[in-house]
């Protein structure tokens, strides 16, 4: 493939086709936009050979052109004077070729690139000046597309100009015979002579991709290539992919390493929490640290993704060292965007999505409630009365049942009952009254019909401008999310208020001022300020109203009026009143302001490359909150004495009450003052030694009225960095973190945190076999230390640090008694002692090593890392578990525990050759395994199965579930008529198959393995007899099964483009992850019931092979902490789609815009998961506000 | 130009440079000065030391009382109060009844109630640790004089002592703490003896009544007080004569699997029976008599004993239903003053007085018929009847009876009405009070001690009695029967008693009539503040009381012949409890055991059979 200047060679120009991968290519560009510079660009070494014999110059260069792909770029003209050639050449070089060709000519050439000029031999006229001369012409990139806001520049002269949004340029130069330099982010800056021309077109090209790519590192970017440590990074182009209202939940699948869980779908709360590699402590500290911009920054979910120019995620301890005390748990660095030299580039967004709830259980019907409520109670009767002294065979028990268990049920349902049930919604048979249709003393509500809306919209803009002249480059975004509820709130006094949302606005100014060529001021400024809105007691709202309620309860809204029978005046059983009634509405706003300037002077004139860094920071954050409440009046609905049961009489049974608001009041401040210097050292000697250093000090005070003893949090830090790299073959790197923390005491306050790592690129190395296959071939190691000081005071929700755990005991206020008599009450306040002090308490620290690959094949069209670690926490801050309760003190944290932490990961990803039809794959995997190696406990000698000590941290405690019994044959021996025998119980056996006696030498039999000796029937939990005692209870809890936490991590993502569109999928999951689906309890007292409970095991169902998710209706909630509800929640999700069109820019030029992509996309579209009947694998087993799916549309122009 | 760039630059890097220079200091990591409360800052003033003593008395001056909204009534898991679906409803959990009551307590769920995953046996812990904290640090105060000094020694003293009878009246021995431990020191106190027990909270209580004044003033009311002191040291002496702790002979085989059967036993019983010890308890109740009216105490006597029953003042109650109703009257030598208004209201839950929503206080048969008649009579309540109220009155029992428990067709006040329990029957609609917390259910007797009903139902009258002089009456009438048997005072206190509720005295020939007589005085005088669990404990009663079938009473409304509303109703049974033989001692919990530091090298030191 050769090129040449069209106007020279072509001269007509191409059909346009305009590729929709070239905005992502160029976005992805942008990112390296500032060190293309630094990259060198290989030379071809391509012999050539030839035979000629009175050739035309013309002829010959086409022949070397043929051969070695370098252009030879001439002017016509001026090979008309050259003389005819005979050459005979074998296997020379490009030189000694040209050189033979020019030997007699008046002509000389020169090599740019793979663009060999062919000039005329100049005659040196030092005395004349020569007149200015104005060059026009027009730069476009390979596909033939305009290039706009491409510096030229006239060499040797401080002479420049740029490109018009056509790519057109003109610029006036000294010499005619001056050479121009076309540069242009993401493309092979070109020189190129203008000898004589008054017009010249450039072609540029993009510039080879993979190896110049920098990454965001700690306190700075490195060249890929020359990176060490384990990084994964996403861009922009990703990140606004997903139409999501937070930034975490916008990572679930893109990164190795990292792992996305989202509890919840509320906005406002809908964030996701992050782990990296897994959890490696069982103190709960597991939350990395997020910088954005080089500053640790509270608040990070509310940034709008338009911003964002990439995230970092540093996994091991060479990339995180340099945080010391706080990397322990992974870093994520967020890079907002910044401002490029050119015209301003105007890009705005705007896009709006339906939102609706991704898994929502089905509830039953009355009828079905009500049936299965007199199953419950039938099957109780076993429950309560197996060991009576009167029963002695089934034919006793059946009779004493039959006769007993409906007086005794707790509700009944008779079968008229259930006839009126099964005819709520049917007013008339055969067109006349349906005697049994009665709306209001039986009625059938779908309440979650009610309660919410199917969908509600989202809306989200952006836009953002960026550009900047040589002293002052700027980039500024506004931003506006408005993200709605699924609550249907119609019904309520403060419909508006009630209903959960949050609506966000993003302002971002990042700007640069060159001072001059040394020193640059960088200022930047965010705010995000956010409303969220919604009902208080949100969990009351959900788990308790809507869990509570019942089908039958009560006939909901009559007339617009709140209705429960008036024979049970309770408001559960109308969870639509319940939730108006007991729930005020809250609107929460909160401002977040951050700020820094940041001050870089290059000493290149003391040495080159070493530069100074000072940085302040301060950011604020506010939040205030007001709310107000109405109290809707209650109806007692009874029947009509008239017997007109559709004419019930309503009886007003509370009282008026006025609505009222609340004035607002602050609820959260905070602010953060934040200071750094740091000396950078960057410099590569004889072409082979690129060194780089950096030293850094830092300091940082929060003041928080929350925080403990109301004292502002401060740490403070040096760190550091060394990297070496030798002929970009070997490369080493030191990194290094000295940290205080206030948590410490004098002398072991501060943590020395070194990190190593080695790199071998060993496809640079000579004797690398050189060919297309593979391209790229990186090893990689690193070793090292980072540290934690935090822990929280157990108990506290939200979870509250403790801090100076070294002072000696404080005591704190609250409690309290009141003496006196009734005349003469006494209030007296309580003290008492709060946590004991830790003289020796210091840093827990993590010692990690990473090891990882990287393989660039099939000319880097195919790129794979691979990365192993391994992490090894120790001195883990952390409360004994063996001090006797009897002590009853606070006692401190100390240096305790000891956690491994281990896992791999993988990274693929594939581009093909960009054409018509241009199309990616790209996947990555990950998997963490941990152990606690040591943690503080008391285990009975005997128990040592229930230890947490040698299992993965978060691993819970549950009975051994071995299936349902699904017979009577489980428990006794059968007689003829297939009843069970009570006097011939089975005999249970134990794990090596034999029956067994418990300790009094007394059989075992099956029949008594209920939990804690409760009476067993067919569809109860078999539960395991783990220490052969002959009774099941809290002896029998092993600590067993998956955890929350996923082991393994995967993403896989593809995408094409072509004739303007553009596709992409993302499909992500979890695995080796476990809930407990139990966490209300089901058939309890009057809770609603939905499809997990109409799968209870009966007999019938049980035969018929239908499929069984819970044990029978009766089920004995005591021994419910069994693996039976342990329930798998790996999934995998369509977590993201979407398809884009890009209209032509010569339809759009005329508007004035440079080009427009209309796009949808949607989230969560759907969800593969074995348990999905007990809730979204995310938040099982807790309703909760669920998660939401999204599908949304939306329009980008660029101007 | 440039030197106006030079003053920018100068005057940021000012800016930074002063940001960063503040933190050059040694101290930008140290803790500032102040901020935070310590002993001596508690210690230091009389005025702060109250804070102190006020948290202690929290902690400790709990007596049987439910001190959290999750609680239910502690007889619960008693004979006298039956709670429908106990094995989940959230007011009987923190007590574990659902498990209790089936004979399912486990080590891990205990009936000693408490507020965190220890159950109780941490919390008493907790009121001994700043029981501990006050008398280690209260000689510190600057000004305070000797004698306000002494007063608080006192009752730190009594507070602890009081703790250590808790863990006792639950657990048997218990590890002894008479002076806080830090975290990194010996910490592994092993359980002491029921004798070394016994004998420090004896010595503790005589100590705090030297230091203690006879009385307190309105004001004070509430705190600790010499009689006090000696209540206390009546009970545990009472306790200790009892045969859960000094077995008879031929009582040994009623306990004998509660036993280890070799040295272990100390910590759950004296190695011998010893008669003198129930005249140590005699002697003590005694002492508290005779100190009685110095302290202003005295029986609640009016010459009163009935109710009348659509009465709502003061004056209409019976001196037996005014014992709690009258905050601060001179029966009570003790009372938990909590945290005033509406404490009743929010922790005791109680159906009559929710209305709407609540659990339901249920009372079996099997207690109810515990009444005797008025003129003394023992009955049987048949298994059905036409009409309760009517019936209910007609029994003309113990006046007592018609002060503590409430029945459907009972007119309570003039917020509640008629208390309707029934179930709709022939009737469009059940009664308001005919469901409880789990559903309908008809059920139709409910206690109502201590829940408002005079005195437009505020609850802050109430008065959760931790001692009152009628318990010390039979105290000593009962050690007194068995250290030298029926007759002289042991009778005359027992007639004290009955003679103020209204009853004829009573005069048992032998000790066994008339333990059998206080036994039963006790029962009823007693009720539901706390003491059953306790007496049916260290009688060795409870597994012949609480293994079989409690009933209750359900009721349905019919219209009568008459045309007027008839609740007729019948029996049910309730639940069928379970009482094995182990409960006689509460198991420590599993944490605690593991920890290996109640027993020694070879014992775990957990109660038999757990």
């Amino acid at each position: 493939m050769y090129k040449n200047f069209p106007a020279f060679i072509c001269g007509k120009q191409r059909c346009c086709i305009y590729n929709p991968v070239l905005i992502l290519k160029l976005t992805l560009l942008l990112v390296t936009a500032s060190f293309l510079q630094a990259s060198a660009i290989t030379t071809y070494a391509q012999g050539v050979t030839i035979k000629a014999k009175q050739a035309t110059l013309k002829e010959v260069f086409e022949e070397i052109r043929d051969q070695t792909k370098y252009d030879i770029l001439y002017n016509s003209d001026d090979l008309k004077l050259a003389k005819p050639v005979t050459l005979d050449l074998k296997n020379v070089t490009i030189n000694q070729a040209m050189d033979a060709c020019l030997s007699n000519q008046l002509l000389t050439y020169s090599i740019e690139n793979k663009t060999i000029l062919i000039k005329k031999k100049t005659v040196i006229h030092t005395d004349i000046v020569k007149p200015p001369k104005k060059i026009t012409g027009r730069v476009t990139d390979s596909k033939d597309l305009p290039l706009p806001t491409v510096n030229i520049k006239e060499k040797g002269r401080d002479n420049r100009t740029a490109t018009d949004i056509n790519g057109y340029y003109s610029i006036t130069v000294a010499d005619e015979d001056a050479t121009l330099i076309f540069t242009f982010v993401g493309m092979v800056t070109k020189e190129v002579s203008l000898n004589g021309k008054s017009q010249l077109n450039v072609t540029l090209e993009d510039s080879p991709k993979q190896l110049e790519d920098v990454i965001v590192v700690a306190y700075g970017v490195q060249k890929k290539e020359t990176v060490t440590g384990a990084i994964s990074t996403i861009g922009t182009h990703d990140l606004v992919q997903s139409p999501v209202a937070n930034l975490s939940n916008a990572l679930a699948g893109r990164l190795s390493g990292l792992t996305a869980v989202q509890g919840s779908g509320k906005p406002g709360e809908d964030g996701s929490t992050l782990y990296i590699r897994g959890v490696g402590t069982y103190t709960g500290q597991t939350a990395p640290l997020i910088m954005v911009d080089g500053i640790a920054r509270d608040s990070y979910n509310d940034i709008d993704p338009n911003e964002v120019e990439s995230i970092s995620v540093l996994k091991d301890a060479s990339a995180t060292a340099v945080y010391g005390v706080r990397g322990a748990n992974g870093v994520i660095l967020i890079t907002t965007k910044r401002g490029k030299e050119g015209p301003p580039k105007v890009s705005a967004t705007a896009q709006t999505a339906i939102t609706q709830f991704a898994n929502m259980p089905d509830f039953v019907n009355s009828y079905q409630y009500a049936s299965l409520l007199n199953e419950q109670s039938y099957e109780n009767y076993w429950i309560q009365h197996a060991n009576d002294a009167d029963i002695h065979t089934w034919s006793d028990f059946a009779a004493k049942r039959d006769a007993n268990w409906i007086k005794e049920a707790v509700l009944y349902y008779s079968p008229e009952d259930l006839r009126y049930y099964q005819n709520a919604h049917t007013p008339t048979v055969n067109g006349k009254t349906n005697p049994y249709y009665d709306p209001y003393g039986h009625p059938d509500q779908d309440w979650k019909k009610q309660m919410f809306k199917k969908f509600t919209p989202q809306t989200q803009f952006n836009v953002n401008i960026n550009g900047g002249t040589k002293s002052v480059k700027y980039f500024i975004s506004l931003g506006y999310l408005k993200q709605g509820g699924l609550f249907n709130t119609d019904y309520m006094q403060f419909a508006d208020e009630m209903q959960f949302k949050k609506s966000r606005y993003n302002l971002r100014s990042n700007l640069d001022f060159d001072v001059n060529k040394d020193f640059r001021v960088s200022v930047d400024v965010s705010t995000q300020y956010v409303t969220i809105t919604g009902m208080d007691n949100d969990d009351y709202t959900w788990e308790k109203r809507i869990l509570w309620s019942s089908p039958l309860g009560s006939p909901g809204l009559i007339d617009g009026k709140f209705a429960v029978p008036f024979s049970n005046i309770n408001d559960q059983l109308n969870p639509l009143y319940a939730i108006a009634n007991s729930n005020g509405y809250v609107i929460k706003n909160n401002s977040t302001l951050n700020s820094s300037v940041k001050l870089t002077y290059k000493f290149d004139s003391i040495t080159e490359g070493l530069s100074l860094n000072a940085r302040g920071a301060y950011d604020s954050y506010f939040e205030s909150q007001s709310g107000g409440l109405f109290k809707p009046l209650l109806y007692g609905v009874r029947p009509n004495p008239n017997g007109d049961k559709l004419n019930p009489i309503l009886v007003q049974v509370t009282d008026d009450t006025p609505p009222s608001r609340t004035v607002d009041y602050y609820t959260g401040k905070w602010r953060k003052v934040y200071g750094e210097f740091s000396v950078n050292y960057n410099h590569t000697f004889a072409k082979k030694h690129a060194v780089t250093g950096l030293i850094l000090y830092n300091a940082e005070k929060k003041y928080d009225p929350k925080l403990l003893y109301n004292l502002p949090h401060a740490y403070l830090g040096i760190a550091s960095r060394v990297t070496y790299g030798y002929d970009n073959r070997y490369l080493a790197e030191y990194n290094m973190g000295y940290n205080g923390s206030e948590n410490f005491p004098e002398g072991k306050r501060f943590g020395f945190l070194p990190a190593y790592s080695l790199g071998w690129l060993a496809s640079n190395e000579s004797f690398f076999p050189k060919s297309d296959y593979v391209t790229y071939v990186k090893i990689r190691g690193s070793l090292g230390k980072v540290g934690n000081d935090r822990i929280t005071i157990p108990g506290t929700n939200p979870a509250v640090d403790a801090r100076y755990l070294y002072l000696p005991d404080t005591w704190q206020y609250g409690g309290g008694y009141t003496f006196g008599t009734l005349n003469n009450r006494n209030p007296v306040t309580g003290a008492y002692e709060n946590t004991l002090g830790n003289p020796n308490v210091t840093w827990e620290t993590a010692t990690k090593s990473n090891i990882g690959v990287d393989v660039h094949l099939f000319n880097d069209r195919l790129s794979i890392t691979y990365d192993h670690f391994n992490e090894h926490r120790k001195n883990i801050l952390s409360y004994k578990g063996t001090v006797p309760a009897i002590v009853a003190a606070t006692l401190p944290p100390y240096n305790l525990g000891e956690v491994k932490n281990w896992g791999d990961e993988l990274e693929i990803s594939y581009n093909s050759v960009p054409g018509k039809f241009t199309w990616w794959v790209k996947g990555n995997a990950s998997t963490n395994h941990n152990k606690i190696i040591f943690q503080d406990e008391a285990i009975a000698p005997g128990l040592e199965y229930q230890a947490a000590t040698g299992r993965p941290v978060n691993q819970g405690l549950y009975l051994q579930a071995n299936g349902l019994y699904t017979s009577w044959r489980d428990l006794y021996a059968m007689d003829a008529n297939g009843n069970p025998v009570f006097s011939s119980p089975v005999r249970a056996l134990d794990k090596n198959g034999k029956p067994y006696e418990n300790a009094a030498g007394k059989p075992v039999f099956q029949k008594d393995l209920g939990y804690a000796g409760a009476p067993l029937q067919p569809g109860e939990v078999r539960l395991v007899d783990v220490n052969a005692d002959g009774i099941i209870n809290e002896k029998d809890y092993v600590r067993t099964g998956k955890t929350d936490i996923p082991e393994l991590n995967y993403g896989f993502s593809f995408g094409f483009s072509f004739k303007g569109f553009d596709f992409s999928a993302l499909l992500q999951g979890v695995g080796g992850v476990a809930k407990y689906a139990m966490q209300e309890l089901h058939f309890n007292k009057q809770q609603s019931l939905f499809q997990v409970d109409e799968n209870r095991f009966t007999q019938e169902r049980y035969d018929k092979g239908e499929r069984i998710d819970f044990p029978i209706a009766a089920y004995n909630q005591a021994g419910a902490y069994n693996t039976f509800f342990l329930k798998s929640t790996s999934y995998m999700r369509l977590k993201n789609m979407e398809i884009g069109y890009t209209l032509k820019p010569t339809f759009l030029k005329r508007v004035g815009i440079k080009s427009a992509r209309f796009y949808v996309n949607g989230s969560n579209l759907y969800t593969w998961s074995p348990n999905k009947i007990w809730g979204d694998p995310e938040n099982l087993g807790f309703v909760g506000y669920p998660l939401t799916r999204t599908y949304n549309m939306g329009v980008n122009v660029n101007f | 130009m440039m030197k106006r760039k030079n003053i920018i630059i100068l005057l940021l890097v000012c800016f930074i440079g002063g940001i960063l220079s503040t933190s050059c200091k040694k101290s930008f990591l140290e803790k500032p000065k102040g901020g935070s409360v310590t002993a001596d800052t508690i210690f230091n003033t009389k005025n702060q030391a109250q804070f102190a003593v006020a948290q202690m008395y929290l902690l400790c001056i709990r007596g049987y009382f439910p001190t959290n909204y999750n609680m239910c009534r502690p007889e619960a898991i008693t004979d006298q109060l039956y709670i429908i679906h106990p094995s989940y409803d959230w007011a009987s959990n923190v007590i574990g009844t659902g498990t209790y009551i089936t004979g399912n307590m486990s080590a891990s769920n205990t009936c000693d109630y408490g507020t965190d995953a220890n159950n109780g046996f941490s919390t008493h812990y907790s009121g001994i640790r700043q029981a501990n904290l006050v008398l280690k640090y209260i000689n510190k105060v600057n000004d305070a004089d000797n004698a306000w000094k002494t007063d608080v020694k006192g009752q730190a003293l009594f507070c602890r002592a009081m703790q250590h009878f808790e863990l006792f009246r639950y657990y048997g021995g218990v590890p002894i703490l008479n002076k806080p431990l830090d975290g990194a020191g010996n910490t592994a106190v092993p359980r002491s003896s029921v004798q070394s027990v016994v004998d420090s909270v004896v010595k503790w209580c005589d100590e705090a009544a030297t230091m203690l004044p006879a009385s307190r003033s309105s004001a004070e009311f509430g705190k600790a007080t010499k009689l006090a002191a000696l209540a206390l040291k009546s009970r545990i002496l009472l306790y200790a004569a009892s045969p859960l702790y000094n077995t008879p002979p031929n009582l040994k085989s009623e306990v004998a699997g509660a036993r280890f059967n070799d040295t272990r036993d100390t910590v759950l019983a004296y190695p011998t029976y010893d008669k003198e010890r129930w005249n140590k308890a005699a002697k003590a109740a005694k002492d508290v008599i005779d100190n009685a009216g110095g302290a202003g105490v005295s029986l609640y006597n009016t010459q009163k004993p009935e109710t009348d029953p659509n009465g709502q003042s003061y004056a209409s109650i019976g001196d037996y239903e005014s014992v709690w109703n009258v905050m601060a009257n001179q029966e009570i030598i003790m009372a938990n003053t909590a945290t005033g208004d509406n404490y009743w209201g929010k922790y005791l839950m109680s159906k009559i007085r929710n209305a709407a929503w609540g659990i339901k206080n249920n009372v079996p048969i099997e207690f109810v018929q515990q009444y005797e008649k008025k003129d003394g009579t023992k009955w049987t309540l048949p298994a059905s009847g036409s009409d309760l109220p009517t019936d209910l009155k007609a029994l003309n029992l113990d006046p007592r009876f018609y002060q503590t428990i409430a029945y459907d067709g009972m007119y309570y006040n003039s917020a509640r009405g008629i208390l309707s329990y029934y179930k709709k029957g022939d009737y469009t609609t059940d009664g308001n009070l005919a469901s409880s917390d789990a559903g309908l259910d008809g059920y139709a007797l409910e206690v109502y001690k201590f829940v408002a009903r005079i005195d437009n139902m505020t609850d802050n009258h109430l008065t959760w009695p931790v001692f009152r002089l009628a318990e010390i009456y039979l105290n000593y009438a009962e050690a007194l029967n068995e250290y030298q048997g029926p007759g002289g005072e042991a009778t005359t206190y027992l007639n004290l008693i009955r003679k103020r509720a209204g009853l004829l005295p009573k005069n048992p020939a032998d000790v066994d009539a008339f333990r059998d007589a206080v036994q039963h005085e006790r029962t009823i005088e007693l009720a539901y503040e706390g003491h059953r669990y306790n007496d049916l404990n260290r009688w060795l009663k409870a597994r012949a009381v609480l293994n079989g079938t409690l009933h209750g009473i359900v009721t349905t409304a019919r219209k009568g012949t008459d045309g007027q509303l008839k609740r007729t109703w019948q029996t049910v049974s309730f639940v069928n409890r379970v009482f094995p033989v182990k409960y006689y001692y509460v198991p420590f919990p599993v944490g605690e055991v593991s920890k290996r530091y109640l027993g020694n090298k070879n014992w775990d030191g957990q109660n038999p059979g757990w």
